[in-house]
């Protein structure tokens, strides 16, 4: 079974690998990562929640989706979920195709797709002690 | 009847993560939501923008619940 959803730090180039082959002309790679500031405010931490047999199977069906409508090669999305620090990857998305058009517009679709649909919550903790739910 | 309810992310500064909650038989999804915004008024605006599923599946609010359907709470999605 494809993995999206993962407690771990995201393996990139395992992503990657999975993604290359010598059919493609383009290759896209979106990497969604914890900053340490939201609206000036210093943040520690993330931390995800999810349900996950929803989330997998919201975020299978945007790639798969994505996949069929772009002709993709190749397209895969992983999120991270519980605590990530900053710096690290909190969701990977990789589109690959033919030409590039087709990977940059599949790879926003997915990305923003996720973010509307799937069932993941973003918890910020901020270094002043407070958090909030976005 | 009885429905069991899981609440996630913004909701639980509201209510338990899982709760049961009593309905009349024969109860849809917005009697599930007016009986919680009853239990705490503060969690009206949030529950009124929370998708709803039964075992797994989004439904609408004048769904009809059954006893002991496991019932999800989604608030708006906040991933990425």
């Amino acid at each position: 079974m494809i993995l999206y959803i993962t407690e771990k730090s995201i393996d990139l180039d395992a992503l990657i690998s999975e993604a290359d082959s010598s059919e493609i002309g383009g290759l896209v790679i979106f990497i969604g990562k914890t900053r340490n500031v939201h609206n000036g405010k210093g943040v520690s931490y993330l931390e995800y929640e999810v349900q996950k047999p929803m989330a997998e199977k919201s975020m299978e069906e945007i790639v798969v989706g994505a996949k069929n409508k772009w002709n993709l090669t190749h397209a895969s999305a992983m999120h991270r979920v519980g605590r990530v620090n900053i710096g690290e990857a909190s969701v990977v998305i990789i589109t690959a195709s033919a030409h590039r058009k087709e990977a940059y517009e599949a790879n926003r679709f997915i990305l923003d797709t996720i973010k509307a649909q799937t069932p993941v919550w973003k918890k910020e903790f901020y270094t002043d002690g407070s958090n909030t739910w976005k | 009847m009885n429905v069991l309810v899981h609440n996630y992310a913004a909701l639980k500064d509201y209510f338990e993560a899982q709760m049961e909650v009593v309905l009349t038989p024969g109860g849809c999804v917005a009697d599930l939501v007016a009986t919680l915004v009853e239990k705490n008024p503060a969690s009206e605006k949030l529950l009124q923008i929370c998708r709803v599923a039964v075992n797994e599946n989004i439904i609408g609010r004048d769904y009809r619940l059954s006893d002991h359907d496991k019932i999800y709470i989604l608030p708006p999605s906040s991933g990425g």
